[in-house]
């Protein structure tokens, strides 16, 4: 079904680990790096949207507004309140949803095109041997699935002597860097039914993210990791007040 | 549940049960698996959870391991016996199992490789010589207590060949490895090109032949531990190739079946199947019969003259594995319906049928 992604995935993640040395946890990296480049347009418009309903929570209007539409029987009128607030100060708020919308074919494309990459079955590598099209591509399989201590074709755990049972480091850093990106999104104001369905998204999201690389390939939890801090880096890094519009007070 | 919970969850369970589906496709990851036990009259069909013991006469199930699906066992590989009556079952759940082929009883099993075992193993005397995808070969003594591994720089997924002295490993990492099959220890090895998937076939002048995914197929002397001739396919091959007197038959990925002179690699003839070739042919009935992933069954002269053995509807869907002569029968592993084997007479018509 999501062929036209998986495909071109595919070859590009075997394209950059024929790059990088064979190193395949490399290429999820760099390739993650991409896809970040690439979506760029759209994150930056998920960030800015979020920036605008964080400072609405701000805004006196909207807090007066809260205040005099309290209670369920005043939900309806509320809501009408908001979306003409919205229009007024030229905020959508459905802007934030289309990034997420599309990280999910992302997602699974990235799933499809890790799994069939390193090609852990016959018919996994039967389905790469078809998909794939560069040319030295009979000597570049089986493509090498470790990476430091992980085998990323398998759900990842550290075995440490000592301890009866492997670490899931990566699930572990996938759901911390899961919290503080979905966290950065979400507004302050706990009133907002918005902000709250956010908030429930920064701590189920997390946990499933956690669970997702806690029982699949370790390659698709690199991803995970990669994806976020680009993520995070890039809300800090959009943050940062422009020197160019600083604004000097003027001299009395 | 609150609406609010619900409208968060819903996309985010939506998500977990299409990652779900597909890791499930993931562990049925390959086709039936077949072998035949002439003493017991029994053929074993390895597929997905179950090792099926089948009545060669009427296909009718003996026994079933294990007899309910148990945690992640699934299993492919042809299950192999040794001379001392044990069923070895190579489990893609990082297991190798040997089983009582009378009774389908579990005797003992390794769980000490970090991987699956997608190719079979094999019994040379006294021990067990089993290909592991982490890059393995775990020697075993012959009731499973490990002996010595044996590492390549790539997975292990074909059957190793022997000639009862000598174990021939062929691994992804393109290398020939010949093994001493009383020590375990290294003899020689060989780089040819390309990745191995199919096992070696060894044939009685000491050449190995082996095909692989750089489009060739190799004759490798064993005595001067050289290749004696390489020949050019128009695709990567993947099954092994079947040695019948001084000819090599071989398919590959590009649907054409070659025949080769054994001892020159000169090319007899060649037939295009129109289908992916994955399986190695079998010889049924002085004919070479071979399936390809379109679903067409051939039958072959050895002349080079084919002619395409229609299936009932019924059993039409690709034909990865490899065609297995057993008694009278020719069996044929199934992926795409309910059935996983059916038994062709020498009629060509369907005697029986297996749905697990």
């Amino acid at each position: 079904m999501l062929d036209f992604i998986i495909l071109p995935f595919t070859n590009a993640l075997v394209f950059i680990y024929s790059l990088l040395g064979e190193n395949f946890g490399l290429a999820i990296i760099v390739f993650t790096l991409l896809v970040r480049v690439v979506t760029y347009p759209f994150n930056a418009q998920q960030m800015k949207s979020a920036k605008a309903m964080q400072e609405l929570q701000g805004n006196p209007k909207w807090k007066a507004m809260q205040q005099k539409y309290k209670g369920k029987e005043h939900r309806e009128k509320l809501a009408q309140e908001q979306m003409k607030l919205y229009k007024e100060l030229g905020i959508n708020p459905l802007a934030g949803c289309l990034p997420t919308i599309i990280q999910i074919p992302l997602l699974i494309a990235m799933y499809w095109a890790i799994t069939r990459a390193l090609a852990s079955t016959p018919l996994q590598l039967l389905d790469l041997t078809r998909g794939i099209s560069l040319d030295n591509a009979a000597n570049l399989i089986p493509l090498n699935s470790q990476f430091l201590w992980m085998d990323l074709g398998q759900p990842e755990r550290l075995i440490i002597p000592g301890i009866p049972f492997g670490i899931p480091v990566l699930a572990i850093l996938v759901m911390i860097s899961s919290y503080f990106q979905t966290k950065m999104m979400t507004p302050a104001n706990p009133n907002d039914q918005g902000a709250q369905m956010n908030r429930m998204m920064s701590l189920y999201m997390p946990l499933l993210m956690a669970y997702i690389s806690y029982i699949y390939a370790a390659g698709l939890a690199l991803y995970f990791v990669t994806s976020n801090v680009l993520s995070i880096a890039q809300y800090y890094i959009s943050r940062r007040p422009k020197a160019a519009t600083a604004v000097i007070p003027p001299a009395k | 549940m609150k609406k609010k919970h619900l409208l968060t969850l819903i996309p985010l369970i939506a998500l977990s049960l299409f990652l779900s589906a597909c890791g499930s496709s993931v562990a049925a990851g390959s086709w039936p698996g077949l072998s035949f036990d002439e003493a017991r009259s029994l053929v074993y069909v390895a597929n997905n959870q179950a090792v099926h013991a089948l009545q060669i006469e009427n296909g009718l199930e003996r026994w079933q391991f294990p007899a309910e699906p148990q945690g992640a066992f699934t299993t492919h590989a042809s299950p192999e016996m040794t001379d001392d009556d044990q069923l070895l079952v190579s489990g893609y759940d990082n297991i190798l199992y040997s089983i009582n082929p009378d009774t389908g009883a579990q005797i003992w099993t390794f769980p000490g490789a970090s991987n699956r075992y997608v190719g079979s193993a094999l019994a040379v005397g006294e021990f067990i010589f089993a290909p592991n995808a982490d890059q393995r070969l775990y020697i075993l003594e012959s009731r499973g207590a490990l002996v010595k591994t044996f590492a390549s720089q790539d997975p292990q997924w074909s059957q190793p060949a022997s000639n009862g002295s000598v174990v021939y490993l062929a691994a992804m990492d393109a290398f020939i490895y010949a093994i001493d099959a009383q020590s375990g220890s290294e003899l020689w090895k060989l780089q040819i090109e390309g990745t191995i998937v199919g096992s070696p076939v060894l044939g009685a002048d000491g050449l190995l032949y082996v095909g692989t995914f750089d489009q060739t197929v190799f004759a490798i002397n064993t005595a001067s531990r050289r290749e004696t001739w390489h020949f050019d396919t128009q695709g990567w091959v993947w099954g092994s190739p079947l040695l019948v007197e001084d000819q090599l038959y071989v398919g590959d990925l590009d649907g054409i079946f070659y025949a080769l002179d054994a001892s020159t690699g000169e090319e007899l003839w060649r037939i295009d199947t129109g289908g992916a070739i994955t399986g190695t042919p079998a010889l049924f009935n002085d004919n070479l019969i071979i399936g390809n992933e379109a679903g067409r069954l051939f039958s072959i002269s050895f002349d080079g003259r084919s002619r395409e053995i229609p299936l009932p509807v019924d059993y039409q869907g690709p034909l990865y594995g490899s065609p297995l002569v057993a008694g009278e029968f020719l069996l044929i592993g199934l992926t795409a319906k309910e059935s996983i084997v059916i038994a062709l007479d020498a009629d060509n018509n369907v005697a029986w049928n297996f749905v697990p």
